[in-house]
């Protein structure tokens, strides 16, 4: 039962936890008590706060989006004292709980797919397709990688490095813009879209991966993949409060959710376009190496 | 007629009715969290324990109820003015509800 406490934040332990344990433990654990505690868990992470009243010492002082709170809120304007690496910060802290949540729903799948197709001894798509029955599949023999005669390295020119610049531009973009269009669009339909998303494209990611790093740049087409992969894992862990207040954000409704807009917005600038940005770099580099092999 | 509830009421959203309980139950008295749930089960309108702590919550957030001492780590829970007059405010526009049904459905037989 303590273990289940802990799903709650430090201060809603402190205030309610003993009390709480000793209800817990006066009950029957059912299934709807386990679903009732783990709900009250993320209203508490993301609707609840110490009431003004509380025990909250000075040093448990927050800065939350671009607001900064002591028991009662005090506004202050985003270019103020409140920093932008502050805000991040703080969104980060707030959102940790849910940002771990969407990374395991990118992970768990991922090292599933993975470990399904790396022993199913599956090397490519159409392999993976036959086997699922999609198509006939490969009848042929496989390796890891096809032996290749050996080539000499192409210079690289000014013409390439351009070409792979703005392909690394043009993805690095496009998957900002991509991310953004999903939180969007799964802000109307509660978030369901961008969880299924994330937990289908950590599947691919994994089979992918199953496949085998042998060949020559597959290593460096799963790197590029994988960070995408953790672009739209962080994107979709900082817009889950979003789609939490949408569902649960009755009562200071509005407030609720400019919070949970404000806070993903920071976490957007400061992680997600970030990693965009690291992806763009491995497009470079792929777009650079197959030019150049 | 029903009158529009006044736009300074707070605003509970789906922690209005558990809210309520909450409130009903401290009426008589300061009470902990354990003896409203046990008060709550008798009035057979029993809150969960992730409901009870969310209408806590945020019942002394906007200053309807406040907390007392620890007692035994308990901690107990008393209304405050406001909440007195919160609590009235809603007992009265569902006597109103309760007394325009109870006409309408006379009025229909």
């Amino acid at each position: 039962m303590k273990l289940l406490l802990r799903l709650y934040p430090r201060w809603w332990r402190s205030r309610y936890g003993a009390e709480a344990l000793d209800i817990l433990q006066s009950r029957p654990v059912t299934p709807s008590l386990l679903w009732d505690v783990i709900v009250g868990a993320l209203d508490a992470w993301l609707n609840q706060e110490m009431p003004p009243s509380g025990d909250r010492g000075r040093d448990e002082r927050m800065v939350e989006g671009g607001f900064l709170v002591s028991g009662d809120r005090i506004r202050i304007s985003g270019s103020s004292a409140v920093g932008a690496a502050a805000t991040i910060s703080t969104a980060f802290r707030r959102n940790a709980a849910v940002m771990a949540a969407a990374l395991l729903l990118a992970i768990v799948p991922a090292v599933v797919a993975a470990a399904l197709t790396s022993n199913a001894g599956l090397y490519s798509w159409s392999d993976f397709a036959g086997s699922a029955g999609l198509s006939q599949g490969s009848t042929d023999v496989h390796f890891a990688y096809g032996p290749v005669a050996p080539t000499s390295a192409h210079a690289v020119s000014g013409g390439i490095i351009a070409a792979a610049g703005l392909a690394a531009v043009a993805s690095a973009l496009g998957l900002m813009l991509a991310l953004i269009v999903v939180s969007l669009a799964s802000f109307v339909l509660f978030g369901l879209p961008a969880v299924l998303t994330l937990i289908s494209a950590a599947m691919a990611w994994g089979i992918q991966v199953g496949f085998g790093g042998s060949a020559p740049l597959q290593g460096w087409l799963d790197a590029a993949l994988g960070v995408a992969l953790l672009a739209l894992a962080i994107n979709t862990g900082a817009a889950l409060p979003m789609y939490w207040s949408r569902i649960h954000g009755s009562g200071r409704g509005l407030e609720r959710r400019r919070e949970a807009w404000a806070s993903y917005w920071a976490l957007y600038r400061g992680l997600v376009v970030p990693t965009c940005a690291v992806f763009g770099i491995t497009v470079f580099l792929l777009i650079a190496l197959i030019a150049t092999s | 007629m029903i009158k529009p509830r006044k736009l300074e009421e707070p605003d509970l959203g789906r922690f209005s009715d558990p809210a309520l309980v909450v409130l009903t139950c401290l009426a008589d008295g300061p009470k902990h969290g354990y003896a409203i749930l046990q008060e709550s089960e008798s009035l057979g309108f029993p809150l969960s324990l992730g409901t009870l702590y969310g209408a806590l919550n945020r019942l002394e957030r906007m200053r309807l109820i406040e907390a007392e001492a620890l007692v035994d780590r308990r901690r107990p829970y008393r209304l405050t003015d406001t909440g007195v007059g919160h609590l009235r405010s809603r007992i009265a526009s569902l006597n109103r509800v309760i007394r325009y049904g109870s006409r309408k459905l006379e009025r229909a037989r």
